[in-house]
């Protein structure tokens, strides 16, 4: 029994750990339409795959949720320069990252 | 209940997953995945002792090399490559040393997925080398994954050489393996190995046929700050195949070196 759950652990670990950049999904893209009006799924994706693509050439990629979204709020101005974003790619990143960061308790899930 | 396994799952991840500068490399023969920035660039000096072999004294390989990240997935650099070997003259029996000009490379790797945000990280490297005795061309697949404080990387290679000075052609094919953990931001610690080996130039319609072979395994280290990174490893031959081991020996140090051993620096320019 002990056995199946250390087993159980590491798939969901192994699971948990493809996602550490995650998808954006419906339940996302309506908590982001509470700060964003005119956010969608696919505004988000959009923002994941910038993130993936500018922001991974200097450092691995930092797991969204390794900080908070008031961290995130400092870290992404001063990457800006140096990732060479414009205004409207640093604003979808930003939205990608709060809304991938954001606290999530039993009760949003 | 699913989410009281999920958080330690997640938190487990987040553990180490953490910048590394400049492109840093964790491995000195396996590479990763990941490309510059494009517009960065990186000044890369590497050396290679290979210690050891049958009357063979010691070799020094040298490369420099200048890394600039083209766009989001591409990078390109230039590099030098020069060395000097001493070997044992049973004539004489000192040491005669002889420098080498290796010749100038350019490689090219496109990333084609990323180690922290897909299943795992890929990408496709391309190496020409001109000297003044041969020419060489050598394709990786890269493949690798950053998971928490876990670093995996393997690459298959394959690299055909004409010397035309002597005309010999050889192919080689190779992979490399490496783990890794990181114990904190930029210091990690793991396990490398090689295989190395060389096949019989093809006679036109007859089947390639292995000439020597030989497995190399042993630590790395690596570690970075601000602006540089460094990483040395020395591995050491376990076991050699083909045609020149000696039964019983079970190295091959007629073609292959006893140990190995590299390090790399980066400097971020
Ligand atoms: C040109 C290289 C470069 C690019 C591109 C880059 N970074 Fe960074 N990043 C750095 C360096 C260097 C550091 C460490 C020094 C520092 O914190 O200022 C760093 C540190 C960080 C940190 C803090 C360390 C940590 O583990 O939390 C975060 C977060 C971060 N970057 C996020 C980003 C994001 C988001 C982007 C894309 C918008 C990005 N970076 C693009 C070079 C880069």
């Amino acid at each position: 029994m002990q056995r199946m759950s250390v087993i159980c652990l590491m798939l969901v670990a192994t699971a948990a750990c493809t996602s550490a950049v995650p998808v954006p999904t419906g339940d996302d893209a309506k908590w982001a339409t509470r700060q964003w009006p005119e956010t969608s799924v696919e505004t988000l994706s959009g923002g994941r795959s910038l993130y993936v693509s500018r922001c991974a050439g200097c450092h691995a990629l930092v797991p969204p949720a390794k900080h908070s979204g008031d961290r995130w709020l400092q870290e992404v101005p001063r990457m800006t320069q140096r990732a060479h974003l414009d205004d409207g790619e640093r604003d979808l990143i930003t939205r990608y990252l709060l809304t991938a960061s954001r606290p999530r308790d039993a009760a949003q899930r | 209940m699913m989410l009281r396994r999920l958080l330690p799952a997640a938190a487990l991840c987040l553990l180490g997953v953490q910048p590394a500068l400049a492109n840093e490399r964790h491995f000195t023969q396996s590479y990763e995945t990941a490309t510059l920035a494009p517009g960065v660039v990186e000044l890369e000096p590497w050396a290679t002792a290979r210690l050891g072999r049958d009357g063979y004294y010691t070799g020094i390989d040298n490369r420099l090399e200048f890394e600039v990240g083209l766009t989001d997935r591409l990078q390109t650099s230039m590099y030098v490559n020069w060395g000097v070997e001493g070997v044992r003259n049973p004539l004489t029996k000192g040491i005669d040393t002889t420098a080498n000009h290796r010749g100038v490379s350019s490689e090219w790797k496109l990333r084609l997925s990323d180690s922290v945000a897909d299943p795992v990280g890929s990408a496709l490297y391309l190496e020409f080398t001109l000297g003044p005795e041969e020419v060489e061309i050598e394709g990786k697949v890269l493949v690798d994954k950053r998971s928490g404080p876990w670093n995996v990387a393997v690459n298959g290679i394959y690299e055909f050489e004409h010397n035309y000075a002597e005309s010999i052609e050889e192919h080689k094919l190779q992979a490399t393996a490496a783990v890794g953990y990181f114990l904190a931001d930029h210091l990690s610690v793991g396990l490398e190995a090689m295989d190395f080996n060389v096949v019989e130039p093809q006679v036109p319609g007859g089947s390639a046929t292995l000439l020597h072979g030989a497995i190399y395994a042993g630590p790395v280290l690596s570690y970075g700050l601000g602006n540089w990174w460094v990483a040395a490893s020395v591995t050491p031959q376990l076991y050699g195949y083909g045609k020149a081991v000696v039964p019983g020996r079970g190295l091959d140090l007629q073609d292959f070196e006893r140990v190995q051993a590299r390090v790399l620096m980066g400097v971020h320019l």
